[in-house]
């Protein structure tokens, strides 16, 4: 008998508790906290920065298990700035969302990894100038015919989870049916193993993808504008402005053409298109 | 373009799998070394004679018992910056496992405990023992027994659980699996290898905890 | 965290949809459960077969399932299908997942059930001339299934809780759901409490439940 009423107490208490808590979600918004990570990273000696694993070729792993790729590259190149000349730590992110939880945990000064700079995440992080501009794509199996967005309904296909180009199938083509993953590399093998018709990603991914496979192809024009940035937190202006200078410095001195031809064997978009 | 395109596994990938494997136990000696002491405290309490001790242990190894490891270590991954400690992904992984495992080790501990019969307090008691004297030459060495072989379990279990940590990008032996995978979707090679190096670790141990059950079965 | 506002509202406006994420949970264990069950039945007539290239393999699937980690175990057999090109929905493939690994421990438990019975039950139902089929259905499965009961329902429980693991293969369970709405809110502690306070109210009600029916069921006459 007690310890039915035990239980009984704890289940109570358990559902009490757990409706006690929108009471926690009444006050307003936090004041800024100032940040300064150029600092703090001069003073370490160490740029920790977050990369993808898993997604060539921006960040992914070569045949020794290195981090490699443009984002790579770029970072190789922030480390080694005249101010900063520090030590690089690439802590490798596995998933789109996990970009902005290790930043806000502390875990990475800095987030290169092909990061679309969009409204709602910028209400968690701030994203600094683009870098590279890219588009959104289609990879899809070559005996389709894909020419627009409207050709995906009633079409299998596959996005990765919380990614923008998941946001944009569910507007353009709602009647698509969504395969979620986590990864890109696993949506691609979906649609390798005729699990799912196309995927949705980045432009200079499908290209790079449908490269590498006979069975693939890509749709030629990119349906919308991405704009990568840098990823830092927020209230940390000097360290946005540093970003923001390297990476002008970066186009200026011609060494992001020459990365970008390096990956891509292309042009890069314009970033600021003239009208 | 440089392209990486593998369709084998290479030494760089063994490489790999040993220092996942390295991270593994790494993971499971933190996570049982601070889980052993919290749950000594807490399995003591759980036994205790005071409500007001035994109960708070109880729920906190309920809740925990209650909720799946997934969840607790997403907390403690976001819960930990909140207060104010940016650690490593190391530590919260390894925190995660050390707060999950307490939980059962103290459930171990407070069997052990109470296996000990009445009749020897009693007689310690008769003897003119205290309560520290009787704990230390009387309960302890005997639940000590008691709790060898569901201990075993529970670190094999840990081992186990450990894999959990891959989710929040550590990178121990189920990450490591992840990442071959990712790299050349030889996913019955990687993961094969992958559950034998935690069998390799598991296996031996299993038979060590019906072996120790055997040999240490208290008469009576 | 000072300046850190926990903002629950925000949670809790999408309640709905994290409990339709529950109700795939519940979906998903008791499947699970039940093909466990067929499983873990036919696992544990393996394993105390008389005839050895039946009972080495019973043998050998308990002991690599239980000492391999349910994460690899989905993954090998998430991935694995895609490698060789079986089209199967994550669904089923966290299902088949779920039921390899629960019957190798159902295995177990069934044949503790069996091995309970005394051994003299047996010869006094066939003294008695019941055929092997009567024995089975009124002197050792009542019997058993006693025996099995607890056990059972712990492992029930376990199922729930370890079914949180198909959320890494794109199953649109409580925990997945719980993590796209962490992705949107940006709250992942308030989402993550949250969430482990539903699992916590579902095993406790579920677990209370199954006591009070075993209460019941073998109820000893007065």
């Amino acid at each position: 008998m007690r310890t039915r009423r035990m239980w009984l107490g704890l289940v109570v208490g358990v559902f009490a508790a757990s409706l006690g808590l929108p009471l926690l979600g009444l006050a307003g918004e936090a004041g800024p906290q100032m940040q300064d990570t150029l600092n703090a990273v001069v003073k370490k000696g160490e740029l920790v920065v977050g990369t993808f694993d898993f997604y060539p070729p921006w960040g992914f792993r070569d045949a020794q298990n290195n981090i490699v790729g443009m984002d790579v590259d770029i970072a190789k190149e922030l480390a080694s700035d005249d101010v900063l000349k520090v030590k690089l730590t690439l802590v490798p992110v596995p998933t789109t969302q996990d970009r902005i939880n290790f930043l806000l945990s502390g875990k990475i000064d800095v987030a290169i990894s092909n990061f679309t700079a969009t409204l709602p995440r910028s209400k968690a992080i701030t994203f600094t100038e683009p870098y590279v501009v890219d588009g959104v794509g289609v990879i899809y199996r070559k005996e389709l015919k894909i020419a627009d967005w409207k050709d995906l309904n009633n079409k299998r296909v596959a996005v990765t989870t919380g990614s923008t180009g998941e946001i944009l199938v569910k507007k353009q083509a709602p009647q698509a049916k969504l395969l979620q993953f986590d990864q890109a590399s696993t949506a691609l093998l979906a649609v390798q193993q005729n699990k799912a018709d196309a995927q949705i990603e980045d432009y200079t991914y499908t290209v790079y993808h449908a490269g590498r496979d006979k069975n693939l192809a890509f749709l030629n024009k990119p349906l919308d504008f991405q704009p990568y940035c840098f990823g830092v937190r927020k209230f940390d202006q000097e360290w946005l402005n540093y970003m923001n200078f390297f990476i002008y410095r970066l186009h200026q001195s011609g060494k992001m053409k020459e990365l970008y031809k390096k990956w891509f064997a292309a042009d890069p978009f314009p970033i600021s298109p003239r009208w | 373009m440089p392209q990486y395109v593998q369709d084998r596994l290479n030494i760089y990938d063994a490489i790999l799998l040993l220092q996942g494997l390295g991270n593994t136990i790494l993971l499971c000696l933190a996570g049982l070394g601070l889980g052993l002491v919290i749950a000594l405290f807490v399995g003591l309490a759980r036994a205790a004679h005071f409500r007001w001790l035994s109960w708070p242990a109880a729920l906190y190894i309920e809740i925990i018992r209650d909720s799946p490891l997934l969840m607790q270590l997403y907390l403690v991954f976001f819960a930990l910056p909140l207060l104010g400690l940016n650690v490593p992904i190391f530590v919260a992984g390894a925190a995660a496992l050390m707060l999950n495992s307490s939980a059962f080790m103290a459930e171990i501990v407070r069997a052990g405990i109470q296996a000990v019969g009445k009749d020897q307090l009693d007689a310690a008691r008769g003897l003119g023992m205290g309560y520290v004297q009787t704990m230390r030459h009387v309960v302890i060495p005997q639940a000590f027994r008691v709790m060898i072989p569901p201990g075993v379990g529970l670190l094999i279990g840990l081992i186990k659980d450990s894999s959990i940590v891959s989710v929040i990008s550590y990178i121990e032996l189920t990450r490591v699996g992840q990442i071959l995978t990712e790299k050349t979707f030889l996913s019955f090679q990687v993961f094969g290898i992958v559950a034998a190096l935690y069998f390799a670790m598991c296996y031996p141990l299993s038979r060590l905890a019906l072996y120790a059950e055997r040999r240490l079965k208290v008469g009576g | 965290m000072h300046g850190y506002v926990f903002q629950f509202g925000e949670v809790f406006r999408e309640l709905p949809m994290l409990l339709d994420g529950a109700l795939t949970t519940l979906h998903i264990s008791l499947l699970t459960l039940l093909f466990s069950l067929v499983v873990g039945t036919i696992g544990a007539l393996c394993r105390m077969s008389d005839i050895r290239w039946i009972r080495v393999p019973a043998i050998w699937y308990v002991e690599v399932i239980r000492n391999t980690p349910l994460l690899v175990q989905l993954f090998f057999i998430y991935f694995g299908f895609s490698q060789i090109n079986i089209d199967v929905s994550n669904y089923t493939a966290g299902l088949v997942g779920l039921v390899v690994n629960n019957g190798a421990y159902l295995t177990e438990i069934v044949r503790a059930g069996i091995q309970a019975i005394h051994k003299g039950q047996f010869e006094a139902g066939y003294s008695l001339g019941l055929s092997f089929r009567q024995l089975m259905r009124y002197v050792v499965f009542p019997q058993a299934f006693r025996v099995v009961y607890p056990p059972l329902c712990n492992q029930f429980i376990g199922i729930i809780l370890w079914s949180s693991l198909v959320s890494t293969i794109s199953v649109h369970d409580l925990a997945l759901r719980g993590k796209e709405l962490a992705s949107t809110t940006f709250r992942s502690f308030e989402v993550y409490t949250v969430l482990t306070l539903i699992y916590v109210s579902i095993t406790l009600v579920i677990s209370g439940a199954l006591k009070l029916i075993g209460r019941q069921l073998f109820r000893q006459p007065a």
